[in-house]
């Protein structure tokens, strides 16, 4: 039997569609993410909430290496073999500086908690507006490692901001 | 004279202000080593509850509750201690230490149940094989004995009928 583990992101209406595109500073934002175990035993999972620009790296699918850009915050959750786990995320972006071809975000709030961020990004002339990818990466803890590794998943969004 | 003056308010002041720095560095080391022994004892409840789960039969559902419960409060610690909030992310770091600290306890008292309840089953399937196989040979030799003894009156109802019409 394949052994695996589900992760999805869905949309404000618990459903896969509507999610968030266009955000503006200070208007808060809602999707779920969850998680089922198919691991065939109770498992530690870590889920690390990381932002990034379209030129900074995604996790690598193919050296199941995560993404580079730092973790702004860090959901864990123990599941049991065939169990769910599904978690509220609200968010929201603010300190956001716009001049011409470039946007700032300072801070970005989560389930209520202020996180710095400092992400600059820059125009996109062809999809016209400032990305932004909200991600999520999956990690698992290995006891024999004594430690949390990459569990090779990732599910994002993409975000336009605007003012 | 003013100079001297300043001087002493400088010295004074830095006396003062090296053991308020060394407190604040002992507080916050107090306040890692908190965390680290909340995250270890959420770790080491979380091997126990696996164990539990390995002896087979085990119902970890409970544990499972127990082992989110720890998990939550030490995300609440960690958020406290950064909003500046120190008594009460210590309070949330114990509140995950003693909850995981149950977790493990019943984890092990869980594997014993299981490992136990395993044992008891085993010791009833012998019994129950033992039963079966006795019962098989006993109804075998009871029913041999039977055929037997019907075959042998057959063998010889045959040997007096056929040797009757033949005798001279």
């Amino acid at each position: 039997m394949e052994r695996f583990t589900e992760f999805w992101v869905l949309g404000p209406g618990h459903r896969a569609e509507d999610y968030p595109f266009v955000v503006r500073p200070s208007e808060p934002q809602r999707v779920y993410v969850g998680i089922r175990n198919h691991l065939g035993a109770l498992a530690y999972y870590a889920l690390r909430v990381k932002l990034r620009t379209q030129g900074e790296p995604l996790p690598s699918q193919t050296g199941a290496e995560p993404s580079p850009v730092p973790s702004l915050y860090e959901f864990r959750a123990f599941v049991a073999e065939n169990g769910t786990w599904e978690i509220p995320v609200t968010f929201e972006v603010f300190d956001v500086s716009l001049s011409p071809g470039t946007c700032a975000v300072q801070g970005l709030r989560l389930n209520g908690e202020a996180l710095s961020v400092r992400s600059i990004s820059s125009w996109d002339i062809e999809r016209r507006g400032f990305y932004y990818e909200l991600f999520f990466e999956l990690w698992l803890y290995n006891s024999a490692l004594g430690g949390f590794e990459y569990h090779n998943r990732f599910v994002g969004l993409w975000l336009n901001v605007t003012a | 004279m003013s100079k001297l003056r300043s001087l002493w308010l400088c010295l004074f002041l830095s006396l003062a202000v090296v053991p308020l720095g060394a407190a604040v560095t002992a507080a916050r080391s107090e306040e890692e080593d908190l965390f680290a022994r909340a995250e270890q004892s959420i770790v080491s409840a979380y091997s126990a509850v696996r164990c539990a789960e390995d002896a087979g039969g085990a119902d970890i559902s409970l544990a499972v509750e127990g082992l989110n419960q720890a998990a939550s409060a030490l995300a609440r610690a960690r958020t406290l201690q950064r909003q500046g909030r120190t008594a009460e992310a210590i309070e949330a770091a114990n509140q995950a230490f003693s909850l995981s600290s149950n977790v493990r306890e019943n984890a092990y008292r869980l594997r014993e149940l299981a490992m136990s309840g395993n044992a008891e089953r085993l010791r009833l399937a012998v019994i129950e094989w033992a039963t079966s196989v006795s019962a098989i040979v006993l109804l075998g030799k009871l029913t041999w004995g039977r055929f037997a003894r019907w075959y042998d009156a057959q063998v010889l109802d045959m040997i007096v009928v056929g040797t009757g019409p033949h005798e001279p």
